[in-house]
C-alpha cells in the first residue's frame, strides 16, 4: 500500500499484541497499532491508554507481552537508541522552575549532544514564537507559553519523529492554532513526522493524514483519514431537489433509508445499501416530478469516524 | 552518555533542589546543630574530645536534612512527573539515578564538612589535628547510610511526604533501638566507636566522656558496615529503578 | 533572584544561625570550674593551672583564700613562657587578695592557664571559682560580619539589577 507518499509496509511505530496492567488494571489489551511518517492523530477518551502506549514507546514501560518497535527497533531493550532520534511533550511539564526557557533549551541540547546549540536554539525558539521569552523564568511563562516551550524542547536538534501528548491541553483557542499552525508548518518544511495524542478530535482534523482510535486499551480503528472518512461516512447522502419536504416523506418509505432530515432545503439520508439507493434516487425524484439539483456522499468528519470506531451515538468525546 | 550530559544532570538537579530556600534551610539547620552541639569542654589539651560531645545531636538533624533532600530528589520526581521527563531525553536510567545521588549527597557533604570545618576555630584546634579528619570521615560513612536507606524507600513509596514521613521514622526508630549510645547498631554508637579508637592510637588516650573502648573489629565493622550496606543498597535501588515502569 | 542577592541571603543565613547557637550556649554548665581546695600550698609556692581553653566572653572569678595571694591570668604564650623560661607575663594580676570577686574580658579564644602565688610565709588553703558568660563576642562579630556582607550583597544585586534593567 502506498498512499500519498507514505509507506506502511515500514511503519515507524509498531507494536503487536501489546499487553499491559498497572496493579490489577488492564490498561493495554493486546494493542496493535502502526504509525507512518507524516502526522498521526493517536485519539482517544481520558484513560483510554494513549499516555502509557506512549510510555511503552519511549522505553519508559515494559509491557507484559507483545512486542513493540520504533524505528523497526525494540522500544524497551534501545529505547536510548530511540530516543536519541525522538523529540517528546508530555502532557504535564515538569522543567525547573527558577531555569530560564533558554536554559532549559541549552540542557536538552546538551543532552542530545546537539552541535551549534546556541544557533538551534535560536531557530527553534523562532519557530515556536518565543524568542522574547529565552531569558525570563519558566515560572513567569503563561500555560500556552509553557506549551511552545515544550513544543520548543521536542523540536531542537530537529529529531525524525516528535510525540507530543495532549498539546493543546489548558490552552486558550488562539494559542491552539497557533500551535497546530507550527507543527503543520515543521511538518511541511523539515519533514517531521508527529505522534499527536489528543481527546480533543477537532484539533486534528486539519492536520493528520493517519489517525489511530483507542478506547479501553485497544486499538478500535486505525488509518488514513480521507479512508477512514470514506469507510464510515459512505452510508450519508445529501440530496437537493425540488421540493425536498415531498422527497422526504417518499425516501422515508424505502427499507433501505434508516432515517431522514430536512435542512436548509437539503435532504440528508442515512441508508443501507448505498449502491442501491444511488440507483434509486433519480428514479424517485422522476416518479415524484422533482428535479434532482444534487445527489452526493458526505465524508465524515472526525467525530463521526471516532463515533463510530468507538460504538457511541452521543457526543462523548 | 557524556560527562557533559551527567553535568548538565546534576546543574538539573541543583536548580530544581536547592533553589532558594531549600539550599538555605538545610545550611541554617548545618550551622545551628554543628555550632549549638559543640560543647566547650574547658580543657585545652584534651580540646578535641569536644568534637564527639553532642554528636547524636548533629546525627539528629542530619537524618531529618537528608530524608528531605533525597526524598524530594527521588519520590518528589515522581510526583511531579519529572522522571518521566528526563527519561524522555536519551538519558540512562542509572546516568540519571547517579547524578540525582551525586548531587544530594555531593551538596550535603560539602555543606556539613563546611560547617563541621568551623570546628577548627570554635575548638582552638590545628588543622592537623588527626581527630578532626577522624570525626569528618566518620560523619561520610552515616550520610552514605542515611542517603541509602532514603533514597530505596523513597523509589517504592514515590511520594514525597509518605517518602519522607516513612524514612524519618524508621531512622529515629533505628537509633531508639539502643539509647546508651556505645551500640553499633545506631550513627552515634558507631561514630564513638571510631572515635575512642583512633583518640587512643593519636593520644594515647580515651576522650574526655568517654568510658568504653571498642575492640578493633568493632571498629572496622563500625566503618565498614555502613559503607557495605549502603553499597548494597544503591545497587538494589539502581537495579530497582532501572526496572521499574515510569507511568 | 540574581547570583549576587542568592549569595548574599546565604551569607545572612549564615549569621542569623550562628545567633542562636551562640545564645544557647551562654552559661551552659561546663563553662563554670574551680581550682583550689581546702589542702592549702606550701609558703611562698607558685602553683600553676595550664590548660584551659576559653572562649572571648566575660570571666568572672570569686576568689576566697585564708591569707594573701597573688593570681595571675595567662595566656598560652604567657603559660609557656612560664613554664619553659620561668617568665612572668601575665594577661592580669591581682596581687595580694584573699577575697575578691573580679570579673575580666578575655580577649581571644584559645589557651589560658591561672598562677597562683601564696605569699605568706604559711601554708594558704584558697578556691577560685570561675564562670564564663556574657556574649561570645567572636561568634558574635562573625555573625553581624556575615549579615553585613550579605546586606551588601543584596544591595549592590539589586542596584545591579536595577542597571541591568534600566
Amino acid at each position: 500500500m502506498d498512499k500519498g507518499g507514505v509507506r506502511l509496509e515500514h511503519p515507524i511505530i509498531k507494536t503487536v499484541d501489546v499487553v499491559h496492567s498497572f496493579g490489577r488494571n488492564l490498561t493495554l489489551k493486546n494493542l496493535t497499532l502502526n504509525a507512518p511518517s507524516g502526522i498521526s492523530g493517536f485519539i482517544g477518551r481520558n484513560g483510554s491508554g494513549k499516555t502509557t502506549t506512549i510510555g511503552v514507546l519511549l522505553g519508559l514501560i515494559k509491557p507484559q507481552s507483545g512486542k513493540a518497535t520504533f524505528f523497526g527497533r525494540d522500544c524497551w531493550k534501545d529505547s536510548i537508541a530511540i530516543r536519541k532520534r525522538v523529540g517528546v511533550m508530555h502532557e504535564i511539564n515538569a522543567y525547573p522552575v527558577n531555569f530560564k526557557g533558554g536554559e532549559l533549551l541549552e540542557f536538552v541540547a546538551k543532552i542530545y549532544d546537539i552541535p551549534n546549540s546556541a544557533q538551534s536554539i535560536r531557530q527553534v525558539l523562532g519557530e515556536v514564537g518565543l524568542e522574547d521569552a529565552r531569558d525570563k523564568p519558566i515560572k513567569t511563562y503563561s500555560a500556552g507559553m509553557l506549551r511552545r516551550l515544550g513544543l520548543a524542547q521536542a523540536l531542537i536538534g530537529e529529531p525524525e519523529f516528535v510525540i507530543l501528548d495532549e498539546p493543546t491541553a489548558n490552552v486558550d483557542p488562539l494559542g491552539r492554532v497557533t500551535l497546530l499552525d507550527n507543527i503543520k508548518k515543521i511538518h511541511d518544511s523539515k519533514g517531521t513526522s508527529f505522534l499527536i495524542s489528543t481527546h480533543i478530535l477537532s484539533d486534528l482534523e486539519k492536520i493528520c493524514n493517519w489517525i489511530i482510535i483507542i478506547d479501553e486499551g485497544r486499538i478500535v480503528e486505525q488509518g488514513y483519514v480521507k479512508d477512514l472518512a470514506e469507510k464510515y461516512s459512505a452510508n450519508v447522502y445529501k440530496i437537493q431537489v425540488s421540493n425536498p419536504w415531498l422527497f422526504a416523506g417518499a425516501v422515508q418509505e424505502l427499507a433501505m433509508v434508516q432515517n431522514t432530515t430536512v435542512n436548509n432545503q437539503t435532504v440528508l439520508c442515512k441508508v443501507n445499501d448505498t449502491k442501491a439507493f444511488y440507483q434509486v434516487v433519480p428514479k424517485l425524484v422522476a416518479d415524484l416530478k422533482l428535479e434532482l439539483i444534487g445527489l452526493q456522499q458526505i465524508s465524515g468528519t472526525l467525530e463521526e469516524i471516532y463515533k463510530h470506531a468507538i460504538g457511541v451515538k452521543s457526543d462523548d468525546t | 552518555m557524556t560527562h557533559k550530559s551527567i553535568l548538565a544532570l546534576m546543574r538539573w538537579e541543583l536548580k530544581e533542589y536547592f533553589s532558594f530556600p531549600v539550599f538555605e534551610i538545610v545550611l541554617f539547620i548545618a550551622v545551628f546543630s554543628i555550632l549549638n552541639t559543640s560543647s566547650i569542654l574547658p580543657v585545652y589539651a584534651e580540646r578535641y574530645s569536644n568534637l564527639h560531645w553532642g554528636i547524636q545531636n548533629i546525627f539528629f538533624y542530619l537524618t531529618i536534612s537528608i530524608c528531605a533532600v533525597f526524598s524530594r530528589s527521588f519520590a518528589g520526581a515522581f510526583s511531579k512527573n519529572e522522571i518521566k521527563t528526563l527519561l524522555s531525553y536519551p538519558i540512562k536510567r542509572s546516568s540519571l539515578f547517579f547524578a540525582k545521588y551525586l548531587t544530594m549527597f555531593l551538596t550535603l557533604l560539602i555543606i556539613y564538612a563546611s560547617v563541621w570545618a568551623s570546628q577548627l576555630y570554635i575548638q582552638a584546634l590545628s588543622p592537623l589535628e588527626p581527630m578532626f579528619w577522624v570525626s569528618l570521615l566518620a560523619i561520610i560513612p552515616e550520610i552514605l547510610l542515611l542517603s541509602t536507606i532514603t533514597v530505596a524507600i523513597a523509589l517504592v513509596v514515590k511520594n514525597e511526604v509518605v517518602s519522607i514521613f516513612a524514612s524519618v521514622l524508621l531512622l529515629y526508630g533505628l537509633a531508639n533501638l539502643e539509647s546508651g549510645g556505645i551500640s553499633l547498631l545506631i550513627a552515634t554508637g558507631r561514630y564513638k566507636a571510631l572515635f575512642g579508637y583512633f583518640s587512643i592510637l593519636t593520644h594515647g588516650r580515651l576522650p574526655i566522656g568517654m568510658m568504653y573502648v571498642h575492640p578493633p573489629e568493632d571498629v572496622v565493622i563500625a566503618f565498614l558496615a555502613p559503607l557495605l550496606i549502603s553499597i548494597i543498597l544503591l545497587a538494589m535501588s539502581i537495579a530497582y529503578f532501572k526496572r521499574m515502569q515510569i507511568d | 533572584m540574581n547570583k549576587l542577592t542568592r549569595i548574599g541571603i546565604i551569607l545572612i543565613v549564615i549569621g542569623i544561625a550562628i545567633l542562636p547557637a551562640m545564645l544557647l550556649k551562654l552559661n551552659v554548665p561546663s563553662n563554670s570550674f574551680a581550682v583550689g581546695g581546702s589542702a592549702g600550698v606550701a609558703p611562698d609556692s607558685w602553683t600553676i593551672y595550664p590548660d584551659y581553653l576559653w572562649s572571648p566572653q566575660e570571666l568572672k572569678m570569686n576568689v576566697n583564700a585564708n591569707s594573701t595571694i597573688d593570681l595571675y591570668i595567662l595566656d598560652g604564650a604567657g603559660v609557656q613562657a612560664w613554664q619553659t623560661k620561668n617568665e612572668l607575663k601575665p594577661l592580669h594580676s591581682f596581687l595580694n587578695i584573699t577575697y575578691q570577686i573580679t570579673t575580666i574580658t578575655i580577649p581571644y579564644r584559645g589557651h589560658y592557664g591561672i598562677l597562683i602565688h601564696n605569699n605568706p610565709a604559711s601554708a594558704t588553703a584558697f578556691t577560685v571559682s570561675m564562670v564564663l558568660f556574657g556574649l561570645i563576642t567572636d561568634l558574635l562579630w562573625s555573625a553581624i560580619g556575615f549579615i553585613t556582607a550579605g546586606l551588601i550583597l543584596i544591595v549592590a544585586g539589586y542596584v545591579r539589577g536595577r542597571k541591568k534593567y534600566s
